[in-house]
C-alpha cells in the first residue's frame, strides 16, 4: 500500500560508476528488451517507425558537459563529458509511493524495491509528478505507469543461470560501470565500493534518500589547465544546432506549437 | 507542467462548485427558485469538474480505487472528501426541499419526506455549517495535490492552498450573488461581499505571483547529476559556490521528445506569462468587480451578472492554465533547463 513500510534491512539497488560509463546505451537497450519481452505488459512504443517516435523506457543515458572554475584565471577548465545513466533510485522516502491514490505504487518491505501494480494503476500520472528524477514514464499503449523493477523477475528467478540473476542493465554493461547489491548491508561489495569511492545521492535536497548511488568521475582536466572562453560557441545548444542534428531547445521545451496553440501564440503576440 | 484541459476544468469548476456550496451552507438562499438553481449549479459544477478529472486518467474504469489511499495521498483524500461533501450537501438541500415538495406527492412520498424534514429541521443550520466547512476542506485537498509536490518549486508553498481557496470562494460568492439577484424577488445583498471576496482573491493571487515567481528551485543540474563537486580540490581557497562545477546537457538521451518532456516541459503559456496573468485578472476580477459596482450603484439589470460570472470562469481557467504551464519540474534539469 502507499504507506511506506518501515525501512527494510535489505536495500537492493544499483551503484553506477560515472568514471567508467562510456555512454554506449547497452543498459538502456537491454532494459527495454527484457522488460518488453518479460511477464508484464510490453514496454510500448508509439509511432516507432514514423515521424514522431515515442515510447516508454525505464533507463536512459544523458550526456553532460562539466566545466570547473579555474583556480586562478577566472575562466574554466576544459570541458569534460560525463555519460550519465538514470533510472529509478528506489528511494527510502519514495514520494511516488505516498502520493499514489490507489495503492498501485508500493515499496516492498522485504528488499525496498519500488514497484507498480499495473492492474491497479489508474494512470493519473501523479507519481511521475512527485518523483524529482523522472524515473517513471507513462506507457503510451497500456496507459499505466511504468518504472524500473530492478529486474525483480530476474534477480529472484532460479530458472536463470546464476550469472543472469542480475538486473538486465548490470548484466549487459560491457564496461562494468553498473553494480547490483544490498546497500543496506555495510559489508556488501556495493557498500564497500560506495564507501571507498565517495558515492553520492542525486538531489539530496529533495529528501528522498535514494538507495542507488553514483560514483564520481575523476576530473579529466590537468591541474592549472585552462579551457578558455571557447571559440565563440558558448553553449551546448549552439554546438548541436551547428552540427545540424538536434535542436536541444525544441526537444527540451516543446517550443513549436501547432494548430490552435499556434494561433493562441500569435494572438497573444499582438497584445502589448 | 503540461496544462491538461481536463485538470483545468476539474480544478476550476469543482473549486467554484464547492465555493458555491460553502456560501449556500452559510447563507440560505432567499427563495425556493434561487435555492433550487444554486443546488443544481453546485452539483453541476462539482459533477462536471469531477467527471473531467477522470478524463485525465489512463484507466478511468479503475477510478474507484482512488478512494483507498486517503491516509497518504492528497489525490485520494480529495476524492473521498468530494464524495463525502457532496453527500452532506445532498442531505442539506433535501432538508430544505422536503417541506416544499411534500405536498406534490402522495402519502407514500410525503410522509417520509415530512419525517425527514422534521428530523433535519432542527439541525439544518448546523448541517449547513458542516457542509460549508467540508466544502472548504475539499478545495484545500484539491490544492494540496499540487502544493505537496516538492519537485515543483512554484507550487510547493503554503500560499498555494490559500490561493485556491480564495479563488474558489470568490467564484462561489459571485455565482450566489448572480442567482440571488436574478431569481429572487427580495434578493439578499451579497454583491458587496462578492466585491470584497474578489478583491481578496486578487490580493492573494498577486502575492502568490510575487513570491512564487521569484522562488528558486532547491535543485540544479549540478545537484541533479551530483557532478557539481568532483575534482574540486584545486580550489580549496574559494567559497563553495565559486568552487562548483558547471553542468549542462550536451547529449540528450534520445532524438525525440519523450513522455517526461511532454508532461513536464511547456513553453507556450510561459512565453506570454505576463500577458496571460493580466488577462486572467481582468476577466476573473476586474470585469466582475466593475459589473457588481454597476449593479449596486445604478439601475443596471441583474442579468448583467450572467455574462459576468461566465467571464469570471474564463479568467479563472486562464489563470489555472498559467498555474500549470509556469510550473517547472526538477526533471527538466536533466533535459537542459536551469531554473
Amino acid at each position: 500500500m502507499t504507506r511506506l513500510p518501515p525501512p527494510s534491512k535489505k536495500k537492493l539497488g544499483l551503484v553506477i560508476d560515472l568514471d567508467i560509463c562510456v555512454g554506449c546505451h547497452a543498459c538502456v537497450v537491454s532494459c527495454k528488451e527484457w522488460n518488453t519481452g518479460g511477464e508484464g505488459a510490453p514496454l510500448a512504443d508509439s509511432d516507432a517507425y514514423g515521424k514522431k517516435p515515442s515510447g516508454a523506457w525505464l533507463n536512459r543515458v544523458h550526456g553532460f558537459e562539466v566545466t570547473a572554475p579555474h583556480s586562478t584565471s577566472g575562466k574554466t577548465t576544459p570541458a569534460q563529458l560525463v555519460h550519465f545513466p538514470k533510472s529509478c533510485l528506489h528511494c527510502e522516502d519514495a514520494p511516488c509511493v505516498t502520493v499514489c491514490p490507489t495503492g498501485a505504487s508500493y515499496k516492498r518491505a522485504e528488499d525496498g524495491i519500488v514497484l507498480v501494480n499495473e492492474d491497479w494503476c489508474i494512470g493519473c500520472g501523479l507519481c511521475a509528478w512527485a518523483c524529482p528524477y523522472g524515473a517513471r514514464e507513462m506507457d503510451p499503449s497500456a496507459q499505466v505507469m511504468k518504472k524500473c523493477t530492478l529486474c525483480v523477475d530476474r534477480i529472484y528467478n532460479h530458472h536463470l543461470q546464476a550469472e543472469d540473476q542480475l538486473p538486465a542493465c548490470v548484466r549487459s554493461c560491457p564496461t562494468g560501470a553498473r553494480h547490483f547489491g544490498d546497500l543496506g548491508d555495510p559489508d556488501s561489495a556495493v557498500s564497500q565500493l560506495v564507501e571507498a569511492r565517495g558515492g553520492f545521492d542525486l538531489m539530496p535536497e529533495q529528501n528522498t534518500r535514494p538507495v542507488n548511488k553514483y560514483l564520481p568521475p575523476r576530473p579529466r582536466w590537468q591541474e592549472g589547465q585552462e579551457g578558455g572562453d571557447g571559440d565563440g560557441v558558448d553553449n551546448a545548444n549552439e554546438i548541436i544546432a551547428d552540427g545540424g542534428r538536434v535542436d536541444l531547445l525544441r526537444l527540451a521545451q516543446n517550443a513549436t506549437p501547432s494548430g490552435f496553440w499556434q494561433w493562441v501564440d500569435k494572438a497573444l503576440d499582438v497584445l502589448p | 507542467m503540461r496544462p491538461a484541459f481536463s485538470l483545468i476544468v476539474f480544478t476550476c469548476l469543482s473549486g467554484m462548485g464547492f465555493g458555491l456550496a460553502a456560501v449556500v451552507g452559510l447563507v440560505l438562499p432567499s427563495s425556493l427558485l434561487s435555492l433550487t438553481t444554486q443546488a443544481v449549479l453546485c452539483f453541476g459544477l462539482i459533477g462536471v469538474g469531477v467527471a473531467a478529472s477522470t478524463l485525465h486518467l489512463g484507466q478511468p474504469q479503475r477510478a474507484w480505487r482512488a478512494f483507498s489511499q486517503w491516509h497518504t495521498s492528497w489525490l485520494s483524500r480529495e476524492a473521498v472528501l468530494a464524495v463525502f461533501t457532496s453527500g452532506l450537501l445532498a442531505v442539506y438541500f433535501a432538508s430544505h426541499f422536503a417541506p416544499h415538495f411534500a405536498s406534490y406527492f402522495g402519502d407514500w412520498v410525503s410522509r417520509p419526506l415530512a419525517l425527514l424534514s422534521s428530523l433535519l429541521s432542527a439541525g439544518q443550520a448546523w448541517l449547513g455549517w458542516v457542509s460549508a466547512g467540508f466544502a472548504v476542506i475539499t478545495v484545500f485537498a484539491t490544492a494540496m495535490i499540487y502544493a505537496s509536490l516538492k519537485p515543483i518549486a512554484l507550487w510547493h508553498h503554503p500560499l498555494t492552498p490559500v490561493m485556491f481557496l480564495a479563488w474558489a470562494l470568490a467564484g462561489g460568492i459571485l455565482t450566489a450573488t448572480s442567482i440571488e439577484a436574478i431569481l429572487s424577488s427580495t434578493p439578499m445583498d451579497l454583491a458587496p461581499l462578492a466585491i470584497v471576496a474578489l478583491l481578496i482573491a486578487a490580493v492573494v493571487k498577486l502575492l502568490w505571483w510575487h513570491w512564487r515567481r521569484r522562488c528558486v528551485s532547491i535543485s540544479s543540474p549540478e545537484s541533479a547529476t551530483g557532478l557539481g563537486n568532483f575534482g574540486a580540490k584545486q580550489n580549496q581557497n574559494q567559497s563553495q559556490n565559486q568552487n562548483q562545477n558547471q553542468v549542462r546537457l550536451l547529449i540528450p538521451p534520445h532524438s525525440e521528445e519523450n513522455w517526461l518532456q511532454h508532461e513536464m516541459g511547456f513553453i507556450v503559456a510561459r512565453r506570454h506569462a505576463k500577458r496571460l496573468a493580466a488577462i486572467a485578472v481582468l476577466f476573473a476580477i476586474i470585469i466582475p468587480v466593475i459589473a457588481l459596482l454597476l449593479y449596486l450603484t445604478t439601475e443596471t439589470t441583474p442579468l448583467i451578472l450572467i455574462p459576468t460570472t461566465l467571464t469570471h470562469i474564463i479568467g479563472v481557467m486562464i489563470d489555472r492554465w498559467l498555474f500549470f504551464a509556469e510550473a517547472k519540474h526538477s526533471v527538466t534539469l536533466y533535459y537542459g533547463e536551469r531554473h
